[in-house]
């Protein structure tokens, strides 16, 4: 095992923060979040792009690479520094489609889109849930693509679904015959109505994606009909591993914010750290947040591999760092006192942050019956 | 604590259960825990006293009121002074299987075993339990094949309290094994009777004074006079008193809860580490505060529920709420409070060991807690 960032990670990571830090610290995610109409200027993504944040896990021959040559490895450090700014900005639906493209689209296909998601010019989102069904596993899925000749018709909703207003291309998981099928959805095809929902993470942007007989030819099939099970899995994988990086990143900053903020913050003639039962809970605290990095790191590693057992090991750490980065972070609100649930604080940002991105592609009750199926139980 | 559940008679009771503990049950308590039973006089002892069968009704040598406050008081007071083993084979005689006698007995077998029961002479045990079914009675193999004026049982019982002291047995038999819940019965085999066989007492974690067996049937005779009420009502007469069954054990919990607390706090003002008492200790203290405060939570429930029980109104869904609740309860004070104790905790001389042990079975028996979340579960419509 190899649990060593190379000298060039390090150096992306540090390149990474580092723009984060001086283009958009918490106070401008703030603005953004009121300004601007994705969460974020366009010119901003598009400069994160430069900096290799949506080619990491696109082949060489479109125009991708990775850091490290494990892409998803790399992929995971720009998520957990992005966790710790509770940065904006659609990174893992645009990687995991651009992921789904390099990996399975046609030479149009690939032509046509990855060059503007690489750039950073265009932005895509995977449209995977369904109101009202669980949000990953078998039943995720209801959506049928009606055949008409040699074309599909689609009628439904999917939701909630991160960026679909600004996403140029959506990759749409539905059913052809009962059996999983993806399409490459231009945004603009007739029928395709992005409505928009009220979030919790204020940073980000999430809404249903009407289809009202939105009609698809066998140039938007993205793989075989029938035949997606496999990649959707793969997606799925990608996405969990991506999710528990960035709370891993997110409640990693609050955590050491609120042990510093215990230092400075006195009652009864004493540092609140220097109470015996704070240092407990800082203790234990501590101990969730080790293993949620640790078992983040197995997840990221089994899946950037393709490895067998990546299915539960993503399974574990969403439903582990799910779970236990909400308890760090509502402790780290209930140790900072009534300052913790104003809204001048960024407490309630990274909260935010993690309560959604528990919810999104499987809660950690949800992972925990996949996990239970691949038992065979 | 100031409790509204109880009135001076009550109280009264209270002190004749406390001087009895003090005088019949500590003195022996070591050596009971060493031999695996209590000695048969207890019973006896306690029935003297009138602490047997106070819902018999008077003319049968009982207490004549049928009011649960008394049970819990001397519960309470077996368990308060930590004699969780040694008091259990009393509270099932009263609190569970008495009940069974009271409901359906007629007339000839209310003469015939209801002075004993009072005076302690006949002591009572309930089989219901059998190897590998558990809660699942309707699954229950020992049968009851009736030829005439007798029935033959055969089968065997398992984990059966007081099984070594027992005289009567209140035994669940399949008198129609084509059925399931409706071919069950209930029939009381006595001590003594040929082919009724004792296995082992049973070598248990905790628990130790309390004797619990392995009953064997090898074509008993039992005659049809000691069937309990109808035949194949056994299983809706079970069913019947399992409110009463879990809210003993569930103020038993609460009661050997306040007891582990007790010792732990006595443990933390006198112990010292770092030059102070280790209950001024942030971290013992707010441990301390936590259980106590659980306790108390907990004693009002259970409080509530005994007023239902009296009042005939108690629920099964929050009997099962009580049972889970409190033994939950209690093994969780036993084990922070066996942790305030540091190694001395472990040391089988210090009360906090047994009674850390004893804990571990109550979210078992009576039902384990899993089946009263099933039970909970099914009465919300899910």
């Amino acid at each position: 095992m190899d649990l060593e960032r190379s000298d060039d990670q390090e150096l992306f990571r540090e390149t990474t923060r580092k723009f984060l830090e001086s283009t958009a610290p918490v106070s401008t995610v703030r603005q953004w979040s009121e300004k601007e109409a994705a969460g974020y200027p366009v010119d901003w993504w598009r400069r994160g792009a430069e900096l290799g944040w949506t080619s990491l896990l696109v082949g060489e021959a479109d125009g991708g690479g990775s850091v490290s040559g494990n892409g998803l490895a790399d992929l995971a450090l720009v998520a957990e520094e992005m966790g710790r700014l509770v940065s904006p900005g659609p990174l893992l639906m645009t990687n995991v489609v651009a992921a789904a493209l390099s990996e399975a689209g046609t030479a149009e296909q690939r032509a046509a889109v990855l060059p503007g998601l690489v750039g950073g010019e265009t932005v895509a989102t995977w449209c995977l849930a369904e109101p009202g069904r669980p949000a990953c596993g078998g039943e995720a899925v209801a959506l049928e693509a009606a055949r008409q000749g040699d074309r599909f018709v689609l009628s439904g909703v999917k939701g909630p679904v991160e960026a679909a207003a600004e996403a140029g291309h959506l990759l749409v998981t539905a059913l052809v015959d009962g059996r999983p099928t993806q399409f490459v959805v231009p945004a603009s095809t007739p029928g395709v109505t992005v409505v928009p929902l009220q979030g919790i993470d204020l940073a980000r942007r999430i809404a249903d994606v009407h289809l009202d007989g939105v009609t698809l030819g066998p140039e938007h099939l993205l793989g075989e009909v029938g035949d997606a099970a496999a990649q959707v899995e793969r997606q799925l994988q990608v996405v969990v591993a991506l999710q528990c990086a960035m709370m891993a990143g997110a409640v990693d900053e609050m955590f050491t914010r609120t042990v510093e903020y215990a230092f400075d913050r006195y009652s009864f003639g004493r540092a609140l750290a220097s109470y015996q039962a704070l240092k407990h809970r800082f203790a234990d605290m501590k101990l969730w947040l080790e293993a949620i990095h640790a078992t983040t790191t197995g997840a990221v590693r089994s899946v950037g591999a393709r490895e067998e057992r990546a299915a539960e090991l993503v399974s574990v750490a969403k439903s582990y760092v799910g779970t236990n980065a909400t308890v760090i972070l509502q402790d780290c609100v209930q140790l900072h006192g009534g300052i913790g649930v104003t809204w001048d604080h960024d407490l309630h940002l990274y909260l935010r942050r993690v309560v959604q991105e528990r919810s999104l592609f499987g809660t950690p009750e949800e992972h925990r019956e996949r996990i239970a199926a691949g038992m065979g139980l | 604590m100031s409790r509204r559940l109880f009135d001076e008679e009550h109280e009264q009771f209270r002190g004749t259960a406390r001087r009895f503990v003090a005088a019949e049950v500590l003195p022996h308590v070591e050596r009971w825990e060493s031999e695996g039973i209590v000695d048969r006089s207890l019973f006896a002892e306690a029935g003297e006293l009138g602490l047997l069968g106070m819902a018999v009704p008077e003319p049968f040598g009982g207490g004549g009121v049928d009011d649960f406050r008394f049970n819990t008081v001397l519960n309470e007071e077996l368990h308060l002074a930590g004699c969780n083993a040694a008091g259990l084979g009393i509270v099932l005689h009263n609190d569970i299987v008495l009940p069974y006698l009271l409901a359906y007995c007629n007339e000839e077998q209310r003469r015939r075993w209801l002075p004993g029961v009072s005076s302690g002479e006949l002591v009572l045990a309930v089989a219901m339990t059998e190897p590998g079914i558990g809660s699942d009675l309707a699954s229950m193999s020992t049968t009851a094949v009736r030829h005439g004026d007798t029935y033959v049982v055969n089968g065997a019982k398992t984990f059966i309290t007081n099984g070594i002291n027992a005289d009567l047995v209140v035994t669940a038999v399949k008198t129609d094994p084509s059925a399931k819940h409706r071919g069950i019965s209930l029939l009381v085999l006595e001590r003594g009777m040929r082919g009724f066989e004792r296995g082992r007492n049973l070598d248990k974690l905790g628990l130790h004074a309390q004797d619990t067996a392995e009953l064997f049937f090898n074509d008993v005779e039992v005659p049809a006079t000691n069937v309990l009420g109808e035949e194949g009502q056994g299983f809706v007469q079970l069913v019947h008193n399992l409110p009463q069954e879990r809210l003993s054990i569930a103020v038993s919990g609460v009661a050997a809860a306040r007891f582990c607390l007790g010792l732990a706090l006595d443990y933390c003002k006198q112990r010292t580490a770092f030059g102070q008492p280790i209950g001024t200790f942030q971290n013992s203290r707010f441990l301390l505060a936590e259980l106590a405060t659980q306790v108390e939570v907990a004693q009002a429930f259970v409080d509530t529920c005994v007023e239902e029980l009296v009042a005939g109104s108690l629920t099964a869904e929050r009997a099962a709420m009580a049972k889970w609740w409190c033994t939950e309860l209690q093994g969780r004070v036993a084990d922070r409070a066996l942790q305030l104790h540091g190694g001395y905790g472990y040391m089988r001389e210090f009360p906090i060991a047994r009674a850390y042990a004893d804990a571990r079975v109550t979210t078992i028996y009576g039902g384990t807690t899993e089946i009263m979340k099933e039970i909970i579960g099914r009465s919300l419509g899910v």
